[in-house]
């Protein structure tokens, strides 16, 4: 059935939020020590053979630009090979679909993806200056409020989603953050709330829109036959793809749906052998309502135009038909860029293993529990899109079934 | 057969302060209203839209045609770098061209004019684009604030088929000072206007009109229509009187009170709104005054200036489209009232290479249509391989500067720099080129899915005191 070379052993996470009081480069350390304490049969630092560092913006947080690789340093690994990736908000689902392909070529046989984000070192004004910076005039004015609005404008427009269904999504990722001792917000919200939140981007109001949030998240992989030497109950790499698309807003042909997405998906699911019917839980890009909206129809779970209407028939909720962002998602748990997506990738990891409850390194366990999603048919779909013009997209299909 | 006139075209902004909303803040009494320029825009960007519609109304096709370009104003953006390099490259002009640029004093507009009726008349060019764009900065609170306004009115000057040909000038100069701005004044300043009034602008008018008037024999009585420079109501009425113009010959060329004292365009637009109604046969007397100088020009009104009429959009067509904004909005406009916060850096200077290269494309919209699928690449100098099929011939194509709405958002928290709220656009322009580009001039409400809109040039940031310049959606405001 699935891909299943790659198998993923250990995952860890710090507690998302507005980290002031931490380095970027110890929030990686926390994210890394969590990762191997919590590999089941014990973790040697000295299997890693090569490393991934995700991390989007690093002149976000003062220290040098160039300064990723050198993570490696900081954890006690000098000396063996690392990469930095940098690929917008799929930057850490990025940096860990580059690692599978290290594993799986055969030249490694473990490997470490690290994914951090300082998001509030630098002031709201200047994240935002730095985030409007691209071509002076074809892309004046552009941040990524205003490369998902008009997306939100014209799917309104040609299929009569409303501002009532976009907030659901809110809510729903609200209320799923309650029960995560890692997000960034724990608080639930009502549609109302949403509505009454402050007009961003129009049609997108604050509360339509995830926050700025420092946070890192770490995995370890191997060769999917060396797995039983660290666990007994592995999550296997069923499929990975990424999708892209051209750079410049004027360049898009559609407006209702995020091509990279779709290209993303169409890779991940026929690598894995499955369809979006075989998804029990999905940690899906959020950065804005309307982003989940239309994610629903570009990853297959429902049809084009009718992403308004799967949210309100509550088949996202977390007893649906999939479980749609048990974390909180990006809108709870908060979007440090290069740590997003190995986030996602740690909360199926948990999800998939059915122990939400107890892995968490914090948390009331019998708060924690009420997140846990049925698994039926043992797949989880992890998913971001992004980049310059939404231009690119990673889905990563993991899967507790071994064969 | 003087060379004259072969099309004309004006600008004038779609904001208006009413002077009595002035006085509100600093006493006073005022009548009537300004034409007042929004934050992104400048000489430039009124020299572009007035050009355009010159050539327009000349029947040219595009500025290849032009052989010089002449701006003439007091407030350019620059001291040292003339602005015409901007303005030939959106219009298209050739890299042969004469240009030049004429300044320090309203009347130079005037000058620019007759040098450029002098060089048709050498046989050194044949046609020649003139333009007097200005918005002159005044203190807030000083007098000159009641009436400064903002303006432009572009001229194609050329030896045939004209629509008015200049029969005759006369020029009275002396070494006299009213008003003036030194190195590293913000504003313009004045002296006792009591003083000025009298010994600067109505004897410099004076002299010139007389010395024209001898000059070609005629009486002020055989004009049907008379213009004079406008620095606020007083002042022309005053010189009428003593030359013993009429109110009615005066009418229309009358536009204080509409849009205010435009500097080295007043004359350039009095006169734009006089050739929207003139006939052939038509004796016009326009009289220029700046700085100690006056020039007295004799047009008459041509034959061909009935078949362009419905050419172009017209002066009245431009005083009837206007929105009112209050003092500090106006304030805000002028760079009078600004944050005290560091801009969002471009990331990438107006001066650098990228922008060198793109510069045409950019600013006259040119695409690259692929030749094998048809797609219209932007910008051609990004795009060397079709983005939708992989050819790689392309044809050079002019992008449509009209277009629909297919979808927007209106950011309510840009960066620093940025005006705030402020719509985004993207639209199918009217050759089905998708189009994405700033907002301009509508409430942010009010931006529709499916509206129509047209992209104008316009100032998107300045860095170290160079002005970017992008085009950007307006709703379309003259048919």
């Amino acid at each position: 059935m699935g891909w299943n070379k790659v198998a993923l052993v250990g995952v860890g996470i710090i507690p998302f939020g507005e980290l002031f009081e931490k380095d970027w480069e110890v929030m990686v350390e926390e994210a890394y020590l969590n990762a191997i304490s919590q590999v089941d049969k014990g973790f040697d630092p000295k299997d890693i053979e090569a490393a991934w560092v995700a991390d989007c913006r690093p002149g976000a947080h003062g220290t040098q630009t160039i300064a990723g690789v050198s993570l490696v340093g900081n954890i006690g690994l000098a000396g063996i090979p690392c990469t930095h990736i940098e690929n917008g908000c799929p930057t850490g689902s990025d940096g860990f679909r580059n690692a599978c392909l290290g594993v799986a070529s055969g030249v490694y046989d473990v490997a470490l993806v690290m994914g951090a984000e300082k998001m509030r070192d630098k002031s709201t004004a200047e994240m935002l200056s730095l985030a409007a910076q691209g071509h002076p005039v074809i892309q004046r004015g552009e941040t990524a409020m205003t490369m998902f609005a008009p997306q939100a404008m014209r799917h309104m427009h040609e299929f009569g989603t409303t501002k009532e269904q976009m907030a659901l999504v809110a809510v729903q990722n609200h209320r799923n953050g309650v029960y995560d001792p890692y997000s960034h917000y724990r608080y639930e919200i009502t549609i109302e709330d949403v509505f009454k939140s402050p007009m961003v981007c129009s049609p997108l109001n604050l509360l339509d829109c995830c926050p700025q949030t420092d946070g890192a998240a770490a995995a370890i992989i191997c060769r999917a036959d060396l797995a039983e030497k660290y666990t007994d109950k592995p999550i296997y790499v069923a499929g990975f793809g990424m999708g892209t698309d051209t750079f410049y807003v004027h360049e898009k042909e559609n407006f209702t749906e995020f091509v990279a997405s779709v290209r993303a998906a169409k890779q991940a699911y026929a690598m894995a052998g499955i369809g979006p019917d075989d998804i029990d839980v999905a940690e899906v890009h959020d950065c804005f309502s309307i982003t989940e909206i239309i994610d629903y129809e570009d990853l297959g779970f429902c049809q084009k135009g009718e992403g308004g209407k799967f949210i309100e028939s509550g088949k996202s909720d977390l007893d649906g038909i999939v479980a749609v962002n048990p974390s909180g998602g990006l809108m709870s748990k908060g979007h440090p860029l290069g740590a997003t997506g190995i986030a996602q990738i740690a909360e199926l990891y948990w999800q998939l293993r059915e122990e939400v409850r107890e892995s968490n390194g914090g948390g009331d366990p019998s708060v924690n529990e009420k997140r846990q999603v049925k698994i039926r048919n043992g797949y989880g779909l992890q998913h971001n899109v992004g980049g310059r013009g939404i231009s690119n997209s990673v889905v990563t299909i993991l899967t507790r079934n071994k064969t | 057969m003087a060379p004259g006139i072969v099309g004309y075209g004006v600008y004038i902004p779609r904001y208006r302060i009413k002077r009595e909303e002035i006085a509100k803040t600093w006493g006073g009494r005022g009548k009537g209203e300004n034409a007042v320029l929004n934050q992104n825009e400048d000489v430039v960007t009124m020299a572009i839209e007035a050009s355009f519609n010159a050539l327009e109304h000349a029947g040219l096709n595009d500025a290849k045609e032009v052989d010089a370009i002449y701006l003439s104003t007091d407030s350019s953006p620059n001291i040292e770098h003339s602005s015409i390099g901007i303005i030939a490259q959106t219009l298209g002009a050739r890299d042969d061209i004469d240009v030049m640029d004429f300044t320090t004093s309203p009347r130079a507009g005037v000058a620019a004019l007759k040098a450029c009726v002098d060089a048709v008349e050498s046989g050194r060019i044949k046609y020649g684009l003139v333009i007097g764009s200005d918005y002159r900065p005044a203190s807030p609170g000083s007098n000159m604030e009641m009436f400064f306004g903002g303006g432009a009115a572009a001229f194609i000057v050329g030896g045939k088929d004209t629509v008015a040909d200049l029969e005759c000038a006369h020029v009275y100069s002396s070494n006299f000072r009213d008003n003036w701005r030194g190195q590293g004044d913000t504003y313009v300043k004045d002296y006792e206007p009591r003083f000025t009034r009298q010994y600067g602008y109505s004897d410099h008018i004076f002299n010139s009109t007389q010395g024209l008037l001898s000059k070609t024999g005629l009486t002020v009585d055989q004009f049907q229509h008379v213009v004079f420079q406008q620095p606020d109501a007083r002042l022309p009425a005053g010189i009428a009187k003593r030359l013993k113009v009429t109110p009615d010959q005066m009418k229309l060329g009358s536009i204080f009170q509409d849009i205010g004292d435009t500097g080295a365009g007043c004359l350039f637009i009095g006169l734009s709104s006089i050739f929207d109604r003139a006939v052939p046969g038509d004796k016009v007397l326009a009289v220029s005054y700046g700085s100690g100088t006056s020039d007295a020009l004799y047009f008459s009104i041509r034959e061909p200036i009935e078949e362009a009429r419905d050419r172009s959009k017209t002066y009245d067509s431009y005083v009837a489209s206007k929105a009112y904004i209050d003092y500090p909005r106006y304030l805000r406009g002028k760079g009078a009232l600004t944050k005290d916060e560091k801009p969002a850096e471009l990331g990438v200077s107006p001066l650098s290479p990228l922008m060198w290269r793109a510069g045409s494309e950019l600013y006259r919209l040119i695409g690259a249509k692929c030749l094998n699928c048809g797609y219209v690449n932007f910008p051609p100098s990004q795009r060397k391989i079709c983005i939708r099929c992989g050819n790689t011939q392309f044809e050079e194509v002019m992008l449509e500067r009209r277009g629909k709405v297919h979808t927007f958002c209106v950011n309510y928290y840009m960066p620093p720099g940025f005006e705030s709220p402020l719509p985004i656009i993207i639209a199918d322009l009217d050759d089905g080129v998708r189009h994405r580009a700033l907002g301009t001039e509508i409430p942010p409400e009010d931006v529709k899915i499916d509206m129509s809109v047209e992209l104008v040039l316009r100032k998107l940031a300045s860095e170290d005191n160079v002005n970017l310049y992008g085009n950007v959606f307006r709703p379309i405001r003259i048919q």
